[in-house]
């Protein structure tokens, strides 16, 4: 790749393989989080509110109403007490705010409300003691209560290792679920309904490109806008892809002071992207600085990242995020992402499902093709299952459960738009489930909040009105969002195909490569719990699975995640 | 010879009924009845060619495996073995000269110049067999084989592909309404359907976000929507794949006329009779009509002429990772031009594309 001649010693920041990931000296910004219960028995209450407030935690368990949110605002107000927020529940209009939010409303002592926000940008996980219910904002804290049996959901494990996330209300926990974006559940005398406040809007075909374009650009300006801090110095990622440009493209032209960017390097040897994104940082005149990641490094901060995330996330980007977070805890309150320009505008996981359904073989079930399709081109284990899991434990999993979880996505109908359902999809899966989670469960130990102003509620609204083929045009992903900044970009980001960050994790973890002796160590860890084949383990580290693209290194990732979720949240083998 | 059920070594008069003296498993082949192989060889044949079970292949990547597994080893130097075979048979017939003068009488000469004349009709073959460049595996008695396997070991071999005259069938009209109103900006071209339906069974179309078509108009069903949706793409870039033969090779020419893709790049990553030496032992006979093709040398046509080279003699999971490399190289090229800030309008370069069978432990392919 090109050198942009930046001198390498002002420029590169290399955290060492050693300590905390949370720093002893790490600003503690107020993030408030939430937890309490309705319908339980004295002495259980008493025992939560001991639990909790030991985590420096104040439960609510009766009337009033709790919220954590995130530049959150309707109708230009800021939405900032509970009062406000009780207003807005009140008049049936939780579905109009903007931002990242969980609400609990206990009505009365026998009645309780939860509501996530749409995108999915705040998390809330809940579970059923006996007639009663409790929930907390992250799982540890669910967990602390004490009342909650830690067993394996089998089908969530499945699901884990298809996906590399969990794309629903399950967690790997039997019982504990995620409230799902959008979605209010309501509790009352012992019985849980659950309903969608808000759902992804159908296409507008009125809507012209032109008019599309304007809108973008103003509900882009007015996403970034809203989320800036008022004083303290703007920080962002810039990966140097359309996205993270973008925004940070825009949070130049906003910022009074200099906007400080990170970008991610594994050293000099593999490719990246960071001429991309050195164009963008003298372009956009940011404060660059390259985040280098070495191998040790990524594994030394596996096990406290997987612990601040909850929900397990095989993606090999968690540690480098997680110390982009702790990198930018020194300088701001807030770390502005690209997340969410590939699911809402058509990015590149729409070409590899469009031309499966072009050469769909013929079947009676063409929908269940699709999906596991779909599931193929994750391209984690999904397609290992039934060499990884042994007899027994297929035998446990729901039969065609996976495919059927995304059946409803590809209903194949003359009249519906494969490229709009796919989105929906991608949106709903791994935006929500995935990507959201992510920088929300990161971020809150490291004392700084995410902001994903592509994710924002306006912007998907508006993307999904659009006709899907503003979005993907012919074969050029997001081209309606590279119009609506197109005189911001240099022409050598918005026309460049796309690449991806890519972790080197196939060369770390190759025989002979610098964490092969250390991932073999913990794959041995995890072949002894009871659900495992040992021989698909030997057969994985030794680089011996088959295939003429068996993403042996990928593979090694999402395991090794699951295996320090494991030791963390169930015990040991 | 092995038994694959139970792996027990056995000799011939203990398996003289066919079956496995220790389980009564029968078995395929009898290389002491004039069968060119084991089971054990056959089976480690398809496990190569399907990568452990992991791979779609076709009969003729079988068929090609099982030939280059059978092939001996090229002699370094055949003449000399020649003159080795006929040195040693005369020592052979010498010695035995001296029993057999006194017990055969007249009848000796006689017997003594049908010897010699054996031995250097073997010598003569030694020295053919070594250096012949054509296949010497009938693909007849490849199909008698498979069919004999099939028989005993059931009919279904796992990722074998239909054979070549029932290529799978696609679905004719897809259910979403706006699935051709996008394009992709790649196609894998090939001059057969049968390398369509292995490139689409081994999802090469998802890896590498490509359409996938042949150049005689399969699969069928959406051909004509697919090539309409291809000619929209700004930016197509069209990778051709094929054998080397006459039919293969004037392909590529065509690409450029109004009905196919005049806008598009294209690159025609072989096969071609430069890669001929490699594959050597492996090669057919050709059976079409000769004509001359532009852009070939006159050695090159004189070797289309006469031979034939399908791509199925490239092992499944090669010829995926070539096709995957060559065209992740050039996107790498292209992206290199836009990080280094030129080269933004120049989709890559359009020559020196050929399949490069040398990367990654190559060398045994002929």
């Amino acid at each position: 790749m090109v050198s942009l001649g930046l001198s390498k010693k002002q420029t590169h920041v290399r955290p060492l393989a050693k300590g905390e990931l949370v720093l002893p000296g790490q600003r503690q910004r107020n993030f408030p989080v939430i937890a309490g219960g309705v319908g339980l028995s004295v002495s259980q209450t008493h025992t939560l509110e001991q639990s909790w407030r030991a985590q420096g935690v104040i439960p609510q368990f009766m009337q009033g109403l709790r919220f954590e949110s995130y530049a959150c605002e309707v109708g230009g107000q800021d939405l900032r007490t509970a009062q406000a927020w009780k207003q807005q529940i009140q008049q049936g209009q939780i579905s109009a705010v903007k931002g990242g939010f969980v609400v609990a409303d206990h009505e009365s002592d026998r009645q309780l409300s939860l509501y996530r926000d749409p995108m999915g940008e705040r998390t809330l996980f809940y579970t059923r003691i006996g007639a009663g219910l409790i929930y907390a904002s992250n799982l540890d804290l669910l967990l602390a209560s004490g009342m909650v049996q830690r067993s394996l959901n089998l089908d969530a494990l499945a699901r884990y290792l298809s996906y590399a996330y969990l794309p629903g209300r399950e967690t790997l926990l039997n019982d504990v679920f995620e409230l799902l974006p959008g979605e209010a559940l309501h509790w009352s005398q012992g019985e849980v309904k659950t309903e969608h406040f808000w759902t992804l809007p159908e296409i507008d075909r009125e809507c012209s490109e032109e008019t599309a374009i304007r809108l973008l650009r103003e509900e882009l300006e007015s996403a970034i806008l809203r989320r800036m801090p008022a004083q303290e110095t703007v920080c962002a990622s810039l990966s140097g892809g359309i996205d993270s440009s973008l925004v940070v493209a825009l949070l130049s032209k906003f910022s009074l002071s200099k906007v400080r960017t990170w970008s991610v390097s594994f050293g000099e040897k593999y490719r990246n992207e960071l001429p991309f994104s050195q164009a963008l940082a003298e372009a956009a005149q940011t404060e660059h600085q390259i985040l280098e990641i070495m191998p040790q490094t990524v594994m030394h901060f596996l096990d406290a990242t997987l612990a601040c995330l909850g929900n397990p996330i095989g993606d090999p980007l968690t540690v480098p995020n997680a110390l982009l977070f702790r990198t930018a805890n020194a300088y701001g309150p807030v770390l502005f992402n690209g997340e969410g320009g590939d699911p809402l505008f058509g990015g590149p996981k729409n070409i590899p499902m469009l031309l499966s359904a072009l050469y769909l073989q013929e079947t009676k079930t063409p929908e269940f093709e699709l999906a596991r399709t779909y599931l193929h081109s994750y391209r984690k284990l999904y397609a290992d299952l039934p060499q990884l899991f042994e007899p027994e434990t297929l035998k446990a999993l729901t039969p065609g459960g996976l495919e059927k979880d995304l059946i409803p996505w590809f209903s194949a109908q003359s009249e519906q738009s494969l490229v709009h359902q796919l989105m929906s999809a991608n949106t709903r899966l791994k935006g929500s489930h995935h990507i959201l989670y992510k920088v929300n469960a990161i971020s809150q130990k490291l004392g700084v909040y995410p902001a994903s102003p592509l994710f924002d509620k306006n912007i998907a609204e508006l993307a999904f009105s659009m006709p899907p083929q503003f979005k993907l045009r012919g074969g050029v992903e997001k081209y309606i969002l590279k119009q609506a900044v197109s005189d911001l970009l240099p022409a050598q980001i918005l026309n460049r195909p796309k690449s991806g960050m890519q972790v080197p994790v196939e060369q770390w973890f190759k025989p002979g490569g610098p964490l092969n002796r250390e991932a073999k160590h913990r794959l041995r860890n995890l072949a002894k719990y009871p659900w495992f084949k040992r021989d698909y383990f030997q057969r994985l580290a030794a680089w011996d699975l088959g295939g003429y693209l068996p993403r042996h290194g990928l593979k090694v990732w999402i395991l090794l995640s699951l295996e320090a979720w494991l030791r963390y949240y169930i015990g040991g083998p | 010879m092995k038994c694959l059920k139970c792996g027990t070594n056995s000799l011939y008069r203990a398996r003289s009924n066919g079956k496995c003296p220790q389980c009564g498993k029968r078995f395929v082949f009898e290389p002491k009845r004039g069968d060119p192989y084991t089971d054990g060889f056959f089976q480690a044949a398809l496990t190569q060619i399907s990568a452990k079970q992991s791979l779609y292949f076709h009969p003729r990547h079988l068929y090609f495996e099982l030939a280059r597994r059978k092939k001996a080893k090229p002699l370094q130097n055949p003449k000399a073995a020649a003159i080795g075979t006929v040195v040693a048979g005369l020592i052979f017939g010498v010695i035995m000269s001296f029993p057999l003068a006194s017990f055969l009488g007249n009848a000796f000469f006689l017997v003594a110049l049908v010897y010699l004349f054996i031995l250097f009709r073997a010598a003569k073959k030694v020295i053919s067999a070594a250096e012949s460049p054509e296949i010497q595996f009938k693909w007849l008695d490849f199909s008698k084989h498979l069919n004999r396997w099939k028989a005993v070991e059931g009919e279904t071999i796992p990722y074998l592909l239909q054979t070549s005259d029932k290529p799978s069938k696609l679905i004719a009209a897809p259910p979403f309404k706006d699935l051709l109103d996008y394009s992709v900006e790649r196609l894998i071209l090939c001059d057969k359907p049968e390398i369509v339906d292995f490139l689409v069974a081994n999802q090469f179309h998802l890896e590498q976000k490509c359409a996938i078509l042949s150049f005689n108009g399969y699969p069928r069903e959406n051909f004509e929507e697919i090539r309409a949706m291809l000619q929209r793409s700004e930016h197509l870039m069209v990778y051709f794949i094929h054998n080397a033969s006459l039919n293969g090779c004037s392909m590529v020419s065509e690409l450029k006329r109004p009905e196919w893709f005049p806008h598009a790049k294209i690159f025609d990553l072989g096969l071609n009779p430069v890669h001929a030496e490699k594959f050597k032992g492996l090669w057919e006979k050709s059976n079409s009509p000769f004509r001359t093709l532009a852009g070939y040398s006159e050695e090159e046509l004189a070797w289309l002429k006469e031979w034939k080279l399908d791509l199925m003699v490239i092992p499944p999971s090669r010829l995926l990772r070539h096709l995957r490399n060559q065209i992740n190289a050039h996107q790498e090229k292209i992206v290199d031009a836009y990080a280094a800030g030129d080269g933004v309008s120049d989709f890559g370069v359009e020559s020196g594309f050929v399949l490069d069978f040398d990367d990654g432990g190559g060398g045994d392919f002929g």
